[in-house]
């Protein structure tokens, strides 16, 4: 693993950054430093957030920013593996139909699609869980092809609901509740990603894989029940990237 | 048990926030001067951890149904217990069936209520600061009651009054820390964000103040990156936003400059529409 720039961000964090892009190889570097971080210098920090091309290192005081800049050079490991069931892929059901899917149309208009073209598009990559940002929960996925990269909505809505998918840029993400947003919004899902009463409130972390299954009204109102009842247990397999 | 008879527009339980959840997307949260909310347990011996209540104006009407000891600081809001009014930064022994309500504050924006041993609320992922989707509720609303802890020790003297440096709230001028992307500023824009009096907009809340500046230069956007409170950033529109207590995790605008924790909580008491001008440490 190559050392990043490490620079003091504030009086009591660090920021860690690679060079500026997103892409799946820089983000993988990301990821296994994040995982470093957390488990060497446990002992220092509040919050380690990872983004695309950086990282914000939170401490508990400035002291312990100072040990960590001192030390972070000399403990930085040349190799590094993120153990094996640490990160899992998770299969998400989404409803691609009306009345969940807004802008799918529109979409697949601007981009000369029919919109099974965009569901099936939308549908085959494995994507990455970049990070959580934006709204609690909220994952920044990584992996959209590139015939479906739509810029953001010129009026973003008042109320995007939760459990909407939606495109923006090069990016697909998931509202885990319920939000003033712009993103061009193609499905949704009955999948909570956000529990705050839970120990372990997300879904998602970063570095998991996603991958998205189409169903109809019918099945996201049977899941949707289902989960209610607390007896839905969203599929998920340990993954190796 | 207390009753919020009147809950005013922006009044909330916090506490110093809520740590070890940013990479779940979930902020920080916590009073928005921290200073004042340390002090304000300090004079009651509690922790300075505990919850206070944080109020801005229109402020809330509490009615207590317990006897209590309380602290108000921050702004310099009044109290007043019933018909009676009091100095601005007081300790205060309320008797059961007391109402308490504030004057609007001449200097600072947000006041402080804490009470001995603290409010008890709901505990969410370490924290009692109210946050959307985070708490059951994000703010105090009229008619919902609060517990208390039964207080073994009353305050003896109906108030006490307590004296804060009022330069904490006056000052206009803030200190601050370069930012990551400060470099790439072109030199004309530096000179027009440093040392010059900026102003503070209406649009502004515990999320993010909004400040105005003169600048017909807008920072081109950055790849979504992590931010965190007394982040200021610059928007392609020429403005500056600085980040406050429930700012989100990560943002895409550039990051130009980094208020230090005592300027976040200066910024804070600014009232909307009054100057501020930064000064480069």
């Amino acid at each position: 693993m190559k050392l990043p720039s490490v620079k003091p961000f504030g009086q009591t964090a660090a920021l860690l950054t690679w060079p500026s892009e997103i892409s799946l190889d820089t983000h993988q570097e990301v990821i296994q430093a994040a995982h470093f971080i957390e488990r060497r210098f446990s002992d220092l920090i509040l919050d380690v957030v990872p983004a695309y091309c950086s990282i914000a290192v939170f401490f508990r005081s400035e002291i312990f920013r100072g040990k960590f800049l001192d030390e972070v050079g000399n403990t930085w490991p040349t190799d590094y593996q993120v153990g094996v069931s640490e990160k899992f892929l998770y299969t998400i059901p989404v409803c691609y139909e009306e009345p969940f899917a807004l802008d799918l149309s529109d979409l697949a208009k601007r981009k000369e699609l029919s919109p099974s073209e965009v569901v099936d598009r939308h549908c085959a990559p494995l994507y990455s869980v970049a990070f959580l940002g934006f709204l609690p929960g909220f994952p920044y996925l990584l992996g959209l092809n590139s015939s479906l990269h739509t810029s953001r909505k010129v009026t973003p809505r008042q109320r995007v609901a939760q459990g909407s998918v939606g495109i923006a840029g090069a990016q697909t993400g998931i509202y885990p509740s319920v939000s003033p947003g712009g993103w061009n919004v193609i499905g949704r899902t009955p999948i909570r990603l956000f529990k705050a009463a839970s120990q372990n409130p997300t879904l998602l972390s970063a570095g998991d894989r996603v991958k998205f299954e189409p169903i109809d009204e019918g099945q996201f109102n049977q899941i949707d029940t289902a989960i209610k009842s607390g007896s839905y247990i969203v599929r998920k397999e340990a993954y190796r990237g | 048990m207390v009753e919020v008879l009147s809950a005013g527009l922006q009044t909330s339980i916090q506490d110093l926030g809520r740590v070890g959840w940013r990479a779940a997307g979930v902020p920080v949260s916590g009073a928005m001067d921290r200073v004042s909310a340390i002090f304000a347990n300090k004079l009651l011996n509690n922790s300075p951890r505990v919850a206070i209540i944080e109020f801005a104006w229109p402020a809330p009407v509490f009615q207590f149904h317990k006897a209590a000891t309380i602290a108000v600081v921050g702004a310099d809001c009044c109290p007043r217990v019933n018909d009676v009014e009091y100095p601005s930064r007081s300790v205060l022994s309320l008797k059961a069936r007391d109402i308490l309500s504030f004057k609007p504050a001449k200097i600072g924006f947000w006041g402080y209520l804490a009470i001995k041993s603290g409010w008890q609320s709901e505990v969410s992922l370490g924290s009692r600061s109210q946050y959307v989707g985070v708490t059951p509720r994000s703010k105090l609303a009229s008619g919902d009651t609060l517990a208390i802890a039964t207080q073994s020790e009353l305050a003896t003297a109906p108030y006490s009054s307590v004296k804060m440096n009022v330069s904490h709230f006056s000052t206009a001028k803030l200190c601050v820390d370069q930012g990551p992307e400060w470099d790439r500023l072109p030199q004309r824009a530096k000179d027009l964000l440093i040392g010059r009096p900026l102003e503070i907009s209406s649009q502004s809340n515990r999320m993010a103040y909004l400040i105005k500046s003169r600048l017909n230069y807008g920072a081109p956007e950055i790849i979504t990156s992590p931010v965190q409170p007394g982040t200021v950033q610059l928007t392609p529109s020429g403005n500056c936003i600085v980040l406050m207590r429930d700012a989100q995790t990560t943002g895409g605008y550039a990051r130009v400059l980094q208020l230090p924790e005592i300027s976040i909580s200066q910024l804070s008491q600014k009232k909307l529409g009054s100057p501020v001008e930064f000064i480069l440490k």
